[in-house]
């Protein structure tokens, strides 16, 4: 790490993100060396630890956020109580007192980054923040744990009413709490840093970037002894080297030869060993997907699909998809949000889709004229398969199910088969701006042999055991989706190859 | 009910050889709401057999899991006899042993007693049979071998008549309080 050679009374931020019972049990810390000044002693910021108080972001899950700001030695200080089995006790003026609790954390080992070089110190502009895992939470986050949405709304990248997000605003970058949440990556420690800049200049060629210049945040006398030295990208041939103006801090160098890429490194002029370095890369050209968007569908939620023309397959979701009711603020919000996560798991399956149901989409109803879903959760499923129809242009849907299970549920098979046909109906007047996104193949199975478990899958590659019939998980209030092995493949795949065998309706007719 | 199952029926398709014994039970005991199973298999282990597939949600991977979920309808309840597993899991202090049905939007009881053989009586189990009790008729099958035990062998099932159902009834349920009641068993 490169030491500071800045005021010693810069400043760190730390946000700890706490779940608030006896203690205050941290499960996300963040500290960030800034540019700035430190105040004179640590400050804690309003709602967020000013006198000992700090008030809910999210009430119902008891989680605090706690803010505060002091010179990087004082919060080197707390940063290292917090690390330690005690935890950090803080202490107000007005007596009030609390103890901060941390899970016993080890330090991640940072990937390669595309801008370090080999043992060259980073600069500190793209280096990246010692980061610290946990094997365990000391409070149930679950809610939180692979939940981007929910995220999100703390975040302040999404709004919800009963989540308030953390200030300030943009503390942590889009996504990052959920990444790192992900990972159980709980607390994260940014240095400052050497501040730099580098720009490329293009000669009377377009094309071709021949001088860079930049800038170097430092002090008269650091920038007096040190140089600037730009090398290939391998390292292999010196491109380049300026000095440093020690008033303004700028810095241009003409190359060799033009580049895009390369070294970017410090050097000190009287040893020329080098002080700091890191690869750059300049932007050459950027792309714009030109994909036209053909029409527009509104889902069930209000909000508008984009039909592409053309199908976007994903890759398969390799770690198990869990739902629970209980993790949402709202119940719409966890509506949404089995809806998205049936959507994503759709996704994955390409254009020939197999349910393997005992309870098939469960029974549909007519009633004068319109379909009646009795179930919420047949709603957010088919929710989740007509946007997913929108996106990925599914040619072929085969919906498998056990008539000796459904029979005692169904009324008549002929109403049953009704219902069916009608359902496909549905799916044809939804696309009827797009005819072409309608599936040319709607199959109904009911296979007379009796089985209990529920797949997804696309007969070729891909098999999901899903843990609940799909006329039933919302009302379960929990949902399981894990990928299936190649042995579960092996033993399965036959098992509904020989019920696709027996009779099959076809629902287009 | 009759059925014989030759060894060599469906030997290249063991999943085919389960389905057709399940479907032949299922069809003869024809389950509605709120009736009793007794079911006797010294040889049950109803932790592999029946807990772990309802634990994760794989009832067709068992043979007894698939017929059970196959019975089980709204306040149906099973109660099972079993020498099995030979060592922990059912401690004879918490009997009876109770596993959770994995449907919650039906009512569905699951007990299981363990019986160590000449506890009560010098009685050692050695048939397996299945009984039904239920307010429309009392239904009861003979099955040659254990079920789970059924890829290399004859499979013969045959069904009581009404007065043998009712005997075998009888004679479960007083094992089975003898069981539950007494927990370390008596001689009778």
């Amino acid at each position: 790490m490169v030491t500071n050679h800045f005021s010693s009374h810069n400043a760190t931020i730390l946000s700890l993100l706490t779940v608030s019972e006896q203690t205050e049990k941290v499960f996300f810390a963040y500290a960030k060396e800034v540019h700035d000044v430190a105040p004179a002693k640590i400050y804690w910021y309003p709602n967020a630890g000013e006198n000992g108080n700090a008030m809910f972001r999210w009430q119902d899950k008891k989680i605090k956020q706690w803010m505060l700001v002091g010179a990087d030695q004082d919060i080197k200080e707390i940063w290292r109580e917090l690390m330690s089995p005690e935890g950090y006790h803080a202490s107000w003026s007005n007596g009030k007192t609390l103890r901060f609790v941390l899970p016993s954390v080890t330090k991640r080992n940072s990937s390669n980054s595309i801008y370090e070089i080999g043992n060259v110190c980073m600069c500190g502009r793209n280096e990246a923040p010692d980061e610290y895992q946990c094997k365990t939470f000391l409070s149930d986050i679950s809610f939180l744990v692979n939940e981007e949405t929910n995220c999100s709304f703390l975040e302040g990248y999404k709004m919800n009413t009963v989540v308030r997000s953390v200030d300030p605003p943009g503390l942590f970058g889009e996504k990052m709490l959920f990444n790192k949440l992900k990972d159980k990556v709980c607390a994260v420690y940014k240095s400052r840093g050497l501040h730099w800049t580098l720009r490329g200049i293009r000669s009377s060629n377009p094309n071709d970037i021949d001088q860079l210049k930049g800038f170097i945040q430092a002090g008269k006398g650091f920038r007096a002894a040190h140089r600037i030295c730009i090398k290939d990208l391998e390292g292999d041939r010196i491109l380049g080297k300026s000095e440093i103006d020690p008033i303004t801090g700028e810095w241009t160098t003409s190359l060799a030869e033009p580049v895009w890429k390369g070294q970017f490194l410090i050097e000190e002029k009287a040893t020329k060993k080098i002080y700091c370095g890191e690869k750059f890369y300049l932007l050459k050209e950027i792309t714009v997907n030109t994909e036209m968007i053909t029409t527009v569908i509104k889902d069930l939620y209000g909000r508008e699909i984009s039909l592409s023309s053309s199908p976007k397959v994903s890759e398969p979701i390799k770690e198990t998809v869990i739902w629970d009711a209980t993790a949402f603020p709202e119940s719409v919000q966890s509506e949404i949000e089995l809806s998205d996560k049936l959507k994503n798991i759709l996704l994955t399956l390409g254009d020939r889709v197999i349910f393997n149901d005992p309870y098939f989409f469960g029974n549909i109803e007519i009633e004068n004229g319109q379909i009646k879903l009795p179930s919420k959760s047949q709603h957010i499923f088919f929710n989740a398969l007509i946007t997913c129809i929108a996106a990925n242009k599914i040619q072929e849907i085969s919906i498998v199910g056990s008539w000796k299970k459904m029979k005692k549920v169904a009324n008549d098979k002929n109403e049953f088969i009704r219902g069916y046909k009608a359902l496909y109906q549905l799916i044809q007047h939804n696309f009827r701006k797009s005819e072409h996104y309608v599936p040319k193949k709607f199959n109904l199975v009911l296979s007379e042999q009796i089985f209990h478990d529920r797949y997804w899958l696309n007969m070729t590659d891909i098999m999901y055991h899903i843990s609940n019939s799909i006329n039933g998980a919302f009302e379960n209030n929990e949902l399981r989706v894990s990928l299936a092995d190649d042995i579960d493949k092996m033993k399965i795949i036959p098992r509904i190859s020989a019920r696709l065998e027996e009779e099959i309706i076809d629902l287009t007719v | 009910m009759n059925i014989f199952l030759g060894y060599m029926a469906c030997i290249t398709d063991l999943a085919a050889r389960k389905d057709r014994l399940v479907t032949s039970l299922v069809d003869y005991f024809d389950p509605n709401d709120d009736e009793n199973y007794y079911i006797m298999d010294p040889y049950l282990d109803v932790i592999q057999s029946i807990r772990e597939p309802f634990r994760t949600n794989r009832l067709d991977e068992k043979i007894w899991s698939n017929l059970i979920g196959a019975l089980a309808a709204n306040k149906t309840s099973f109660k099972i006899i079993t020498r099995e597993p030979r060592g922990g899991y059912l401690s004879t202090a918490s009997l009876p042993y109770v596993i959770k049905y994995p449907e919650p939007t039906i009512q569905v009881s699951i007990e299981v007693c363990k019986y160590t053989d000449t506890k009560y009586n010098n009685l050692s189990l050695h048939d397996r049979y299945i009984l039904k009790e239920s307010k429309a008729s009392n239904k009861g099958v003979h099955i040659g071998p254990s079920l789970e035990d059924i890829n290399d062998k004859d499979v013969s099932i045959t069904s009581y008549s009404t007065a043998t159902t009712e005997t075998a009834i009888q004679n479960f349920k007083n094992l089975w309080e003898q069981c539950i009641k007494y927990k370390e068993w008596r001689r009778g």
